[in-house]
């Protein structure tokens, strides 16, 4: 069982994680803050729950995962992604950052492009947090790079 | 890696990507929020040492007793005959990737027992995978650029207890449509044999026993909700897809019921998945074999 410093340490270390997973699925910084907030109380609360220190990455985004989706499910915000869709065409003429034609994707293909590539996170890893299989996780890769492939093929090819 | 997967990474090295203040601010917020604990018992580092007793224990159990105790010699015929300590490792992953053709194999080995069950499960594991890797690679060859193709292979082990031992490997094809499918390989520790399904039978009568209780169950689910579909007997189709063969999928599950599992396609529509019903231990106990009750 872990101390309360010792669980601020490891909050403070993944931060960044925390903040492109939450980001990943809600899509706006304020909702992700939200979401962070909301998910740091939860995971102290179970903190008996984990087992070892190795673990704490993992388990923290599986409970990051979790909380944004009930998030998102209780507001039933209709995703902004017309706001999104502006954006990216208004991007047509300057380049395309990769992070902008990432954002744009759809589920699940957003959140696992980002935990694989930021964060370098193993398929294994990504199902438990995730919660799906490693065989799903595969699958959704291989589409989003493909879908990547496509947007960015411009920039790709130079 | 591949030329595509460095690109997305130099581009992420391009990139800023630090968390914004108002995401770093609500996180110190939420910290300094939190309640202080009381501090319990048992800290992690202190869990090595009672392993290590534990270990200990063990070992002089297992080697100085029965030197001094005929009772205790007699106590020992009765442990497993495969060590419980059997371990399963990925030796091998056969990947490749491109736009239009994936692969991912894993292929496990069982360690940490020398018998011939796991070495009869290691080479039919060995010999499956491969196979699929050699036809993933003439696919490849014939078709190219023209259509797509997946090979997706993993594994679980399912049950790993002193007495018993369960494998599963799952196949995933994707090309048009998609198919999974599963094989299971159970060893029953105790007497160092492969298991199959029938073997967990005292009669041949055991396939009709579980393909009635599973069509019951089936047609419950069906009742129930709607878009559930099984392809029970019915007039309509005509047909009925509920049988068993010796060796059909199962596993025990944590609360040692026997668990039946259809490969995609089986019983089902695709839509269905990989369907698993648990068969209650009321409904087969007299005709499982006692040393399975």
């Amino acid at each position: 069982m872990i101390d309360k410093d010792t669980f601020c340490e490891q909050i403070r270390l993944h931060e960044k994680t925390m903040y492109y997973l939450a980001f990943s699925l809600v899509q706006n910084e304020a909702d992700a803050a939200d979401v962070i907030g909301e998910a740091i109380l939860r995971a102290y609360k179970n903190i008996d729950a984990l087992k070892s220190e190795k673990a704490f990455k993992p388990w923290l985004l599986k409970i990051i995962h979790n909380t944004a989706v009930e998030y998102i499910r209780k507001n039933a915000k209709t995703i902004s992604s017309q706001e999104i869709d502006v954006a990216v065409e208004n991007d047509i003429e300057t380049k395309l950052t990769l992070w902008q034609t990432v954002k744009s994707l759809q589920q699940p293909y957003r959140t696992v492009t980002i935990l694989y590539y930021y964060e370098d996170l193993s398929i294994s890893e990504i199902s438990k947090i995730t919660d799906t299989t490693a065989v799903a996780v595969k699958q959704q890769l291989s589409r989003a790079r493909k879908q990547l492939r496509e947007l960015l093929k411009e920039d790709f090819v130079k | 890696m591949n030329v595509f997967d460095k690109y997305i990474k130099e581009k992420i090295d391009e990139e800023d990507h630090s968390v914004p203040d108002s995401v770093k601010e609500r996180i110190e917020q939420s910290i300094s929020e939190l309640p202080e604990r009381e501090s319990k018992v048992i800290k992690f580092r202190t869990l090595p040492k009672v392993i290590a007793i534990a270990a200990s224990f063990v070992f002089v159990c297992l080697v100085i007793l029965p030197n001094c105790s005929a009772v205790y010699a007699q106590a020992l015929e009765k442990i497993p005959v495969i060590g419980s300590i059997v371990r399963v490792v990925t030796i091998r992953n056969y990947f490749y990737s491109d736009d239009y053709h994936q692969m991912d194999i894993d292929v496990p080995k069982i360690e940490g027992s020398e018998s011939s069950a796991a070495d009869y499960i290691n080479k039919d594991v060995d010999e499956l995978t491969k196979l699929l890797a050699d036809r993933f690679n003439e696919d490849l060859e014939e078709i190219g650029d023209e259509g797509h193709s997946g090979i997706f292979v993993d594994y679980e082990v399912v049950t790993n207890t002193e007495k018993w031992f369960t494998l599963k490997i799952r196949v995933h094809e994707a090309a048009g449509s998609s198919n999974t499918y599963y094989r299971f390989y159970h060893i029953d520790k105790v007497n160092g044999k492969i298991v199959e399904l029938k073997d967990l039978f005292t009669s041949d009568d055991f396939a009709k026993v579980l393909a009635d209780n599973l069509r019951k169950q089936m047609k419950k689910i069906m009742a129930k909700d709607s878009s559930k579909i099984y392809w029970v007997e019915n007039a309509e189709i005509g047909q009925d897809f509920v049988t068993l063969d010796d060796k059909h999928n199962f596993y025990w599950d944590k609360d040692g019921n026997l668990v039946i599992v259809f490969d995609k396609y089986e019983v089902a529509p695709g839509s269905m998945g990989t369907p698993e019903f648990v068969i209650e231990k009321g409904a087969i106990s007299d005709i499982l074999k006692p040393e399975y009750r």
